[in-house]
């Protein structure tokens, strides 16, 4: 089995209860935002002006850049697909930032190395849902594993959604 | 005994805002070090919003106020001193006693903000000192539902989720990111993605505005107009619930005759929303039974409170949406004691009752023991109809959150002798001659939240102690035994919370052991008892409003200053302004000092359409001016076309704690600088400020 975190986009109120509980769980300073939610422009959907959120977060690719771009190998790809960076191993070079294609790399400048989401292996480990996915009042954001997470979200063109969007 | 270092899970009940989430508190080396939903409480199932998650950067925030501090130099020049309880409380006791003996207690005015369920220790304490000057934002929030309801109805009507409406009405509420009162809006999501109908009032697009069915863009201010064209379309089109009406209606034939004037013609002349619009949403709400309307606060910040929700509640009546699984209901607490009972508003006399500020003026205010706060500033300022003295503020930061705050700030300058309690200095608290540190709600004992209308009550428990901070209640007691109080008062809040919970039968150190109580729901309890009015009936006809000297059957009062009334305005400003958008991360004026939600949001945010910004040279981020003819301020615009071209929405309650200086910046992006506070922008019987709509320009900032 291998994890899958999706936002069924449609269905977020924009919020930020997401942002602030993966910033409790992980203790994170201001800089670093593994999850983040951007408010998108008006924009006519099914023939009305409607408001959408763009949650943007680590996919956790089944062929991760970010993993072939760290020259030290400090990403790793677990069996269940949880993509995880080493900050002990991390030199802060940056590299896996640039090769990101979805601009969710971040970078904590205090400890000058980068960080991502981890799907909150400790709480899965104990057998609870990441964070984000426990706080969401929308209850927007489906885990799992990623053959039902993307059954039960639907199709979603994602590549759209992220388009534009600079992190 | 568990390991000194071993993580301790605590249930508990944020109270971040209006409180209702059930929460795991987890501790360690007795600091708390995470807070998060409670998956089995029934009102937030696990979830959270952002503001309660950022809690703990609250509680252990290094700018808290943790040691009672008096004022070391001139007034609001941020020199403090740090004293001790008894003192403080020994100062401020001796001021009163003196200012009672020369002025009267009237002449002491007590407030709160949000009010974190201290309100009835409050009035408690003001009605034992005999005061009935009580400045809260209740003239204007939440208390001109209660109260307007009381008289038309009996009791509050509220939202029943749980119900499984079929339709859903958001009026005037942008519910799944504030959670107000009763609710969180993840009980709107999830009917919603059950399926429910959605019809949502608002002038701007809100993430609700644009998944609705139907979205009624409103011109602001409006509603009572828009709510009358809906009732004359079910009404003419033989939509509403025969048997509800001719059983349960006092003043349907009056009622009608009122209706009939507000033709769709004539209603979208007024509202700007087109009149097939408005039938297509009067029909969708009414045949889809149960429906419920949820309102906001939006509707209450005007000169037409009252009769916006008298409206509200005539369509709830009509549809026979009240008090029916899924419609509007009235929820009943548990056993306990009731709040007036508590609150002792019995003991103050008739004679300083008759003195309440505005009390003969605002009838339906004074019913509910609230005043409107331009007379508190008019009595400090000018010494009529009696001065004021001294204020003592809970919670509540007026310079930020009232109506031309440059006569707020002015007068919280002069006033003899302010005390402020709260978590922070904030732009209110640097004028104070005594600022008491404020306990928030983890580091409390008490009963949440027994004065609101839900069917629940639940335990908060005290986890930390921060510095000395106390609890609001105790502040009350203590300062109330210090008064001659000594009688009414026990030995200890827990006492008080023993008192409050004998009717349940649970003793407090029972009840702190327990998730919660909830009474049993019973619907159409109207059948057996009818509604609480003088007439048993809903009246649609008020007989208190008519008895009070207002209009019995509500109308629509064209806004003060607006492109309608004041025409001769709109070369100089051509652009209304609403104000109190709400970012998801603050609560009014709270928040900007924690940096998880700063961050965020960092910088105050006015919406306005791209061809206005076009027009004006303003890009996107750009800073810009607002200006009334009472002041301007900055913020950030954002273009954005879910904004009628005629409107700019301004956002509420900034200042800059990250300034040190004792102003904190309010005068830079504070909108009530431009907010207008005269006799003709309140309502009539209620005294709410209007507060959301008004006239403006729009510049960059050069």
């Amino acid at each position: 089995m291998e994890y899958a975190l999706m936002v069924k986009t449609e269905d977020c109120v924009g919020c930020n209860a997401c942002e602030v509980a993966c910033k409790q769980e992980h203790n994170l300073p201001v800089g670093p935002r593994w999850i983040r939610v951007y408010s998108d422009s008006p924009r006519e959907i099914e023939g009305k002006l409607q408001l959408r959120y763009i949650v943007t977060h680590c996919m956790h690719c089944s062929r991760p850049p970010c993993k072939d771009a760290c020259p030290v190998e400090a990403i790793t790809k677990r069996e269940d697909g949880i993509i995880l960076l080493d900050e002990e191993l991390c030199t802060g070079c940056k590299d896996c930032i640039e090769a990101c294609p979805l601009g969710v790399m971040q970078f904590d400048e205090e400890k000058e190395v980068a960080q991502k989401c981890d799907l909150c292996v400790d709480r899965l480990d104990s057998g609870l849902p990441p964070a984000c996915v426990a706080a969401c009042p929308s209850h927007c954001i489906y885990f799992g594993d990623i053959k039902e997470v993307t059954e039960r979200i639907g199709k979603q063109r994602l590549t759209v959604w992220y388009k534009g969007i600079t992190a | 005994m568990s390991e000194p270092d071993a993580e301790q899970v605590i249930k508990s009940n944020c109270r971040g805002c209006h409180g209702g989430c059930g929460v795991l508190v987890h501790v360690r080396n007795g600091t708390i070090v995470k807070i998060e939903g409670d998956p089995d409480f029934p009102i937030n199932h696990g979830t959270m919003c952002s503001r309660g998650l950022a809690f703990q950067q609250l509680v252990y925030h290094p700018d808290r106020v943790k040691y009672p501090l008096k004022r070391a130099g001139s007034k609001g020049e941020g020199n403090w001193q740090r004293i001790s309880w008894d003192e403080a409380l020994d100062t401020i006791a001796t001021r009163y006693k003196k200012i009672k003996e020369d002025y009267g207690a009237e002449a002491i005015v007590l407030g709160y903000g949000t009010g974190r369920n201290y309100e009835n220790f409050l009035y408690r304490f003001s009605n034992l000192l005999g005061t009935s000057n009580v400045l809260t934002a209740g003239h204007m929030c939440y208390g001109p539902r209660i109260v307007t309801s009381n008289i038309i109805c009996g009791r509050m009507p509220v939202c029943d989720y749980d119900g499984n409406p079929k339709c859903v009405m958001v009026w005037g509420s942008n519910v799944v990111i504030t959670n107000p009162d009763e609710y969180t809006g993840e009980n709107l999501s999830r009917v919603l993605s059950e399926g429910a109908k959605l019809i949502v009032v608002d002038p701007r697009l809100t993430y609700l505005a644009g998944r609705a069915d139907i979205w009624l863009q409103i011109r602001p201010g409006t509603d009572t107009a828009l709510a009358l064209g809906m009732a004359n379309v079910i009404i003419n089109e033989d939509l509403y619930d025969k048997e509800f009406v001719s059983n349960y209606i006092y003043g349907r034939d009056k009622f009608v005759e009122r209706v009939q004037e507000y033709t769709l013609d004539r209603v979208e002349e007024i509202t700007w929303v087109p009149a097939e619009k408005i039938r297509e949403a009067a029909r969708l709400y009414a045949q889809n039974r149960p429906a419920c309307i949820q309102w906001g606060v939006a509707i209450e910040q005007s000169v037409n409170c009252t009769d916006n929700i008298r409206t509200l509640l005539a369509l709830m009546a009509i549809t026979g949406n009240l008090d029916i699984p899924g419609g509007n209901v009235f929820f009943a607490p548990p056993p306990m004691q009731p709040v007036g009972k508590f609150a002792l508003h019995r003991d103050l006399p008739q004679e300083q009752r008759a003195k309440r500020l505005g009390g003969n003026t605002y009838k339906l205010a004074d019913r509910i023991a609230v005043i409107t706060p331009k007379m508190v500033w008019d009595a400090i300022l000018t010494g009529k109809p009696y001065p004021v003295r001294a204020v003592q503020l809970h919670g509540s930061n007026p310079v930020i959150t009232r109506a031309n705050a440059n006569e707020v700030y002015q007068a919280l300058s002069q006033v003899d002798f302010l005390v402020v309690a709260d978590f922070f200095l904030t732009p209110t608290a640097e004028l104070a001659d005594i600022v008491l540190p404020a306990a928030t709600w983890l580091e409390m004992e008490d009963i949440g939240d027994y004065w609101k209308r839900q069917s629940y009550l639940y335990p908060r428990k005290k986890i930390v102690q921060i510095g000395e901070c106390r609890s609001d209640h105790e502040i009350f007691m203590e300062l109330g035994k210090r008064l001659g109080q000594e009688h009414y008062w026990r030995d200890n809040v827990e006492d008080d919370l023993n008192y409050i919970l004998e009717p349940s039968g649970f003793t407090w150190a029972q009840f702190r052991q327990m998730d919660y109580l909830k009474a049993e729901m019973e619907y159409r309890k109207y059948e057996k008892k009818g509604f609480s009015t003088p007439t048993g009936k809903v009246e649609l006809y008020s007989t208190i409003m008519e008895q009070w000297g207002y209009d019995p059957l509500p109308r629509y009062r064209e806004i003060p200053e607006s492109p309608v009334s004041k025409p001769e305005m709109v070369k100089e400003y051509p652009y209304i302004l609403i104000t109190g958008a709400r970012p998801p991360v603050f609560y009014h004026s709270e928040h900007r000092m924690i940096p998880w939600l700063r961050e965020i949001h960092p910088d105050p945010v006015v919406e306005i359409h791209p061809q206005v910004a076009e027009k004006h040279g303003i890009k996107d981020n750009d800073r810009v001016f607002i200006e009334s003819p009472r002041g301007r301020v900055k913020q950030r615009a954002k273009l954005t076309t879910g904004i009628d071209p005629r409107v700019v929405a301004a956002q509420h309650g900034w200042w800059f704690p990250e300034v040190k200086t004792p102003d904190h910046g309010w005068q830079e992006s504070n909108i009530n600088i431009l907010t207008n506070n005269d006799a003709e922008s309140h309502d009539v019987a209620m005294g709410a400020t209007n507060l959301r709509v008004l006239m403006c320009k729009i510049y960059p900032v050069e």
